[in-house]
């Protein structure tokens, strides 16, 4: 960590002193994560409470960020961008103590109808002095497929309910018509009323806590301390820009398709660092796509936090005031910023690809980023099935991860969920009590990190084989070669992905994304890609080389190729 | 009855000694020695007991907490040990839940794996998800892999196969034959099969668990071992007890093997525990312990005098291990911790820590950034004069010249600055104590905060107001409350059974004689630990969920009782767990729980020699309420007896800790001697 930057004339400047500003930032923080713990103990769904896809965040009175936590780095951002939306939507006089408002429309600052946003004024008195605000995963909500998402969906009304920011409370009393509706309208309605009480009763905890700091502190202090808080945040990125020196990079990532046809989707990206501020300029990327793999507005934001967060300063904490040296040039109507009705539900993945370009174009000019590309593909199976004790409908749900890139440092992870991502595999024991799918194994896929000097890690092979009837969807990207994970540096791509159905009569079908009928005895075989190489592997420490082999992480009969015979004769020794 | 508590920290080993007969209790602190640190107990040992007049010979406990599992798991000086895995499962060790430690971390470092793949063997065996074979295990095939890697040089061998908890039968027939192996190729293997180790599903955090085990024991079993030997050699003829992770206690042949990672938290088990013992004699059953030592606070809940226990934990690394342990919350934020700003100008302070070395500025061991520690010795709350009796002199000169540093970055006065420092910290405890409360639905208002470790006493009173907590508690010797929880704490046993039952079907009698087998099981070690049946006391619980969930929660029954009842109670534990509860929902109990206390003799708490000459002094003490120097009374606690009061500002003194009572809070001095600040004053 840096401590060592000057200061400069703000610190006499400030009208509240800094000690003020930590201590009353550390509350916030408190604040935050208390919101955070109490939501995750009331929530309903697994997803939010094991795989803790839920955010918190408190805002200014005019609607800037002060504090937000990351567990997930996807939704990072998320409430920073609706929150614009909403108050433009709602003028300040319309707003009253105890209005809770609710949106997830992705065309009024979401990423995808899934995550669900509440924000709730806070109030001294008559006066706005803050909002409170979270957001959370929920497991359906509506549309045409179960779990909502679809990579075949063709516009936003096969997506589900959207709220436009209404209120969810009026005067404390919650709008029953609004829920009533809510809950008629979703696959799982025990779940999602639920999760929705559960973020209610976080966002008032955050609000009572806001109360006691407003009555220790003063309206008044509270302002400028979050005042001061979001300008620190704003110096420290600058200062971390500006101890790079100034350049530009460009890149260009592909999706494997739009999830109906089979033309591979461009992002193109352009970084440019100058001074302290940095553009991200997206001209050149594809247009938006007939697909629900849309990247929508906010999702693609996210990404670009997330990379700039995690290239030039991964310990800052994120308010408002670490975006704003940053500029972001998004074309209309383009598969990272579509126009109104795109189906944008699986956005994941294209954000996956936006923040793998975004490091592909910053290596070419930021020292000591020093990395290769990462597997982005995401490979899910998600199966209506029975249970196989109860008969009742039940659906299984599984991402794999696969190979992060190698670095300047080290090999690259195996097995991991990179970038924005970060969720658990599912469990063998668990998928086998729950659901008639047995699990054959789960196992690194030996050679699939690219070659270099440090090598890419290795991708996952798990082979499911159905033990009744399932409804089943697959999806993956990076199993074309020229996609796969970048090498970098002199290093070798990644092995890509790779998805065949072997059917109990003999059939094999590779598969990118498909939705099919499986029976018993049918298998799925899933491997995912391994992450990219970095460096010549001709430069590989010939300990890592025999360690490799020793482990079965490379075989010999792929050494020769990827190492060069000097390698290999270091080995016959 | 004559016992010894001794708890091994990273700077002192505190011993405790308590002769029953006499009402008499003994202390002293000598320092670790992180290399030997049986060589550190024998010395504490055989000082304490010199000091009480005694012979070793005399003692009949010696109970130990020990960090030696712990260091061994932080160092990763772990045995040498290989993994033999049945179909599908040789990789699991190492992709574990997939998820990268570091999300932010482009260039992440290596995750660390417990067991390379090279010495990961796996071979043909398989059972279903009900337990019945599906795959024969390979018998030649795991015959040849365990020779491999005993000729790879392991010491010990983790059994890893799915459904194992389930049917074990393979794993067991796989240990058969790698003794067999062993055996015949003559060389020494300790082995133990997952199965043995933990009865949970999910194969992850079985197999790490196991794993963890077979690289633990080959370096434990010789330590627990040599202390044992060695403090018989000094003519100790009594039992060997040590902590475990789950605040119970258990004899030192119960340590090693199949036991030893029940070891990895001994230490700070022993703090809860004994903030247990000290609020019960007070009559306090709802507490939050308050460790604070020189790199990390830990912060441990206490409901209705049980310290909640979880039965899984994640090690430093993330690496999960099942086992029943205290719910411990740690943060980065002690003596040590450092005050830095950030390239935007905002003051932080910590994770990072000087730790013992370099240590503070005021140490004078060479350490050159601000700490906790500097900014309280510039505002005149610890003893320039020195700590410990002397034994650790302070340079005020030098913390004054590092605070102001940083003061001028931040444009105010030395002791503002310091006073931020302080504040700072104790706003991050803060948070964390609310973050500890709100998991489990805890209300603040309804408990005890307790002062423990060396720094505890300068904090505990300002974060009680700041948390509207309404009561703080300072034992007589916060030091040492670990090794006074080690007196006390009862020799436990804990067993699982896993299961799958609807609650819905549930059969009283099948629970039943279920339940008593399992009694039956534990009561036997109990038995076996030289226990009087009269001393013991079960308690049973079920897991239950609500159908289509995954995690259970462990609700406390009592054989025999009507199954409505239970699941009443389930749905009622739901709602204080989880917040909400679906009485009528279809449920699944999917696990037996019982454990076994069998209890030792309780010590009477510490007692107090005649009050020492009031010697008080007063010193000039920076206090925010005030916004400046209030000279302030300076009290040693040797001074103070039993229906003493105080009004701050005061500063109570004493070897093991500090205490800062801040301007218009009262403490009373309770009949034990404890320090009592009640009353939320402004």
């Amino acid at each position: 960590m840096t401590a060592t930057a000057p200061l400069g004339t703000n610190a006499i400047d400030a009208p509240i002193d800094p000690v003020t500003v930590a201590v009353i930032g550390a509350a916030l923080r408190a604040v935050v994560g208390e919101a955070g713990e109490a939501l995750r103990r009331s929530a309903h769904s697994p997803i939010i409470r094991e795989m803790l896809d839920y955010s918190c965040a408190l805002f200014d009175a005019t609607g800037q960020t002060v504090s937000e936590d990351a567990n997930i780095p996807a939704l990072l951002g998320s409430m920073t961008y609706a929150m614009p939306h909403l108050l433009a939507e709602n003028p300040p006089e319309t707003i009253r103590p105890g209005d809770i408002f609710i949106g997830n429309d992705p065309y009024r600052g979401c990423t995808h109808t899934l995550d669900i946003h509440i924000f709730a004024p806070v109030f001294d008195g008559e006066r706005l002095v803050g909002w409170v605000g979270n957001l959370a995963h929920h497991t359906d909500i509506g549309g045409t497929n179960p779990g909502t998402e679809g990579f075949a969906n063709q516009s936003i009304y096969e997506e589900g309910l959207r709220f436009p920011w209404v209120r969810l409370m009026e005067d404390g009393r919650e709008n029953t018509a609004l829920m009533r509706y809510f809950e008629n309208n979703t696959r799982d309605p025990v779940s999602s009323m639920g999760d929705i009480r559960a973020q209610i009763a976080s966002a008032r905890l955050a609000l009572r806590r806001l109360d006691g700091l407003i009555a220790k502190y003063g309206a008044d202090r509270l302002g400028d301390a979050m005042a001061a808080r979001i300008e620190q945040s704003e110096r420290r990125v600058r200062a971390m820009l500006s101890a790079v020196p100034d350049g530009s990079g460009r890149a260009e990532g592909f999706l494997d398709n739009d999830g109906l046809r089979d033309d591979p989707v461009r992002i193109a990206v352009e970084v440019t660092l100058a001074g302290d501020r940095l553009v991200v300029d997206f001209t050149g990327t594809d247009p938006q796509l007939s697909g629900g793999m849309n990247a929508s507005r906010t999702a693609t934001l996210a990404a670009v936090i997330f990379a700039v967060k995690a290239i030039f300063d991964p310990e800052a904490e994120q308010t408002a005031g670490s975006l704003r040296p940053v500029e972001i040039v998004l074309p209309e109507g383009s598969a990272v910023n579509p126009a109104f009705p795109a189906a944008v539900s699986l956005r994941h993945l294209a954000a996956q690809r936006i923040t793998d370009t975004i490091v592909r174009a910053a290596a070419d000019f930021v020292p000591g980023l020093e990395v290769a590309g990462s597997f982005v593909g995401f490979s899910s199976m998600a199966a209506e099935c029975r249970h196989p004790r109860t008969g009742l409908t039940v659906v299984m749900a599984d991402d794999l991860g696969g190979g992060m890139g190698g670095n300047g440092r080290n090999d690259g992870l195996s097995g991991v969920d990179p970038y924005l991502g970060n969720v658990g595999i599912l469990p063998m024991e668990i998928c086998e009590r729950q659901y008639p799918i047995r699990i054959l194994t789960t196992e690194f896929v030996p050679d699939s990190g690219g070659p270099g000097q440090h090598r890419g890690g290795l991708g996952i092979r798990r082979i499911y084989e159905f033990l009744d009837r399932a409804d089943v969807v697959f999806y993956t990207e990076q199993t074309r070669a020229e996609f796969a994970p970048w090498g970098a540096a002199g290093g070798r791509p990644g092995q890509p992905a790779r998805l065949v159905l072997e059917q109990a009569d003999g059939r094999c079908t590779p598969v990118m994304k498909k939705r099919v009928l499986v029976g018993p005895g049918d298998r799925m075989v899933t491997e995912t890609a391994g992450g990219g190489g970095w460096g010549d592997p001709a430069r590989r420490d010939p300990g890592d080389v025999i360690r490799d082999l020793r482990e079965g992480k490379v075989t010999i009969e792929a050494l020769s190729g990827a190492y060069g015979a000097a390698t290999s004769s270091d080995v016959d020794k | 009855m004559r016992k010894i508590g001794v708890d091994t920290g990273g700077t002192f080993t505190d011993c405790v000694l308590f002769d029953e007969e006499r009402g008499r209790v003994v202390v002293e602190k000598v320092p670790s020695q992180p290399a030997n640190p049986e060589q550190a107990i024998l010395d504490g040992v055989q000082r304490v007991t010199r000091l009480a007049g005694l012979s070793l010979a005399e003692i009949d406990v010696i109970a130990h907490g020990t960090t030696i599992a712990t260091n061994i798991v932080i160092e990763e000086t772990y045995a040498r040990a290989g993994v033999l895995a049945t179909s599908g499962c040789r990789d699991v060790l190492e992709i574990g839940t997939q998820q990268r430690p570091q999300p932010y971390a482009l260039m992440h470092a290596p995750k660390p794996v417990l067991v390379p793949r090279d010495l990961r063997a796996e071979v043909a065996g398989r059972v279903d998800a009900e337990g019945n074979p599906l795959v024969p295990l390979d018998e030649d095939a795991a015959r040849a892999a365990v020779r491999a890697l005993l000729a790879e040089g392991v010491e010990a061998l983790a059994i890893t196969g799915l459904f194992s908890f389930l049917a074990p039968m393979q794993e067991r027939r796989a240990a058969a034959i790698a003794a067999e192996v062993a055996a015949e190729v003559g060389q020494p293997l300790y082995i133990v099969v997952s199965s043995d180790v933990s009865r949970e599903v999910r194969e992850f955090p079985r197999f790490a668990t196991a794993a963890i085990n077979a690289s633990l024991a080959p370096k434990l079993d010789p330590y627990v071992r040599r202390l044992d030997d060695e403090l018989r050699d000094s003519g100790f003829a009594g039992e060997l007890l040590i902590m475990q992770s789950s605040g119970g206690i258990a004899t030192a042949q119960r340590s090693m093997g199949e036991r030893a990672h029940h070891l990895v938290l001994s230490g700070p088990a022993a703090g809860v525990v004994g903030g247990v013992d000290v609020c019960a004699q007070a009559g306090i059953g709802e507490l939050i312990t308050l460790d604070v030592g020189g790199t990390s606070a830990d912060i441990g809940v206490v409901v209705g005098q049980e310290p909640r226990l979880q039965f899984e934990m994640d090690l430093p690394n993330g690496t999960p291990l099942q086992v029943p342990n205290l719910e411990i919350e740690t943060i980065g934020a002690g003596g040590g911790s450092i005050a830095w700003i950030d390239a935007g100008g905002a003051l932080q302070v910590g994770p990072r820590s000087a730790g013992a070395r370099p240590g503070p500025v005021c140490f004078g061991l060479g350490g050159t950034e601000p700490t906790v520690t500097d900014a309280q010795v510039v505002l005149g709350r610890l003893n320039p004069a020195g700590l410990l009796a002397g034994g650790l002199r302070l340079d005020r000169e030098a913390a004054v010249a590092a605070i102001a540093t940083l003061a001028d970055r931040l444009g105010m006065s030395v002791e503002d600055a310091a006073m931020g420092i302080v504040s700072v910290m104790e706003a991050n405890m803060a948070g964390a104590i609310r973050r500890t409360a709100a998991r489990n639905g805890d209300d603040l208002r309804d408990f005890t905060l307790v002062a423990a470790g060396g720094a505890g006493g300068l904090s505990v009173a300002a974060l009680a107001r700041d948390l509207a907590i309404p009561r703080v508690l300072v034992p007589r010797h916060p030091g040492l409350l670990s090794a006074a929880g080690l007196l006390n704490a009862p020799l436990r046993h804990d067993l699982t059974l896993p299961i799958l039952i609807a609650g819905e079907a549930l059969v009283p009698d099948d629970l039943l004689s279920r339940q008593a087998a399992l009694e039956a099981e534990v009561a036997r070690a109990l038995h076996d630990d030289g226990m009087p049946a009269e001393r013991c006391s079960f308690g049973h619980a079920l897991d239950i969920r609500y159908f289509g969930q995954e995690f259970s929660v462990t609700t406390p029954v009592t054989p025999g009782e009507a199954v409505a009842d239970i699941l009443d109670r389930f749905h009622v534990a739901h709602e204080r767990v989880y917040g909400h509860s679906a009485p009528g929902d279809r449920t699944e109990v999917t696990a037996l729980r019982v454990n076994g206390a069998g209890a030792v003799n309780a010590m009477a708490g510490f007692d107090h020699a005649a009050p020492a000459e009031a010697k008080s002094r007063t010193r000039r003490v920076w206090f925010a309420e005030a916004a400046g120097y209030v000279d302030t009374p300076v009290v040693p606690r040797e001074a103070l007896v039993p229906g003493d009061s105080l009004t701050g500002p005061a500063i109570v003194e004493q070897l093991d800790t500090t205490i800062v009572l801040p301007p218009g809070r009262r403490a009373q001095v309770d009949p034990r001697a404890c320090l009592i600040i009640e009353g939320i004053a402004e």
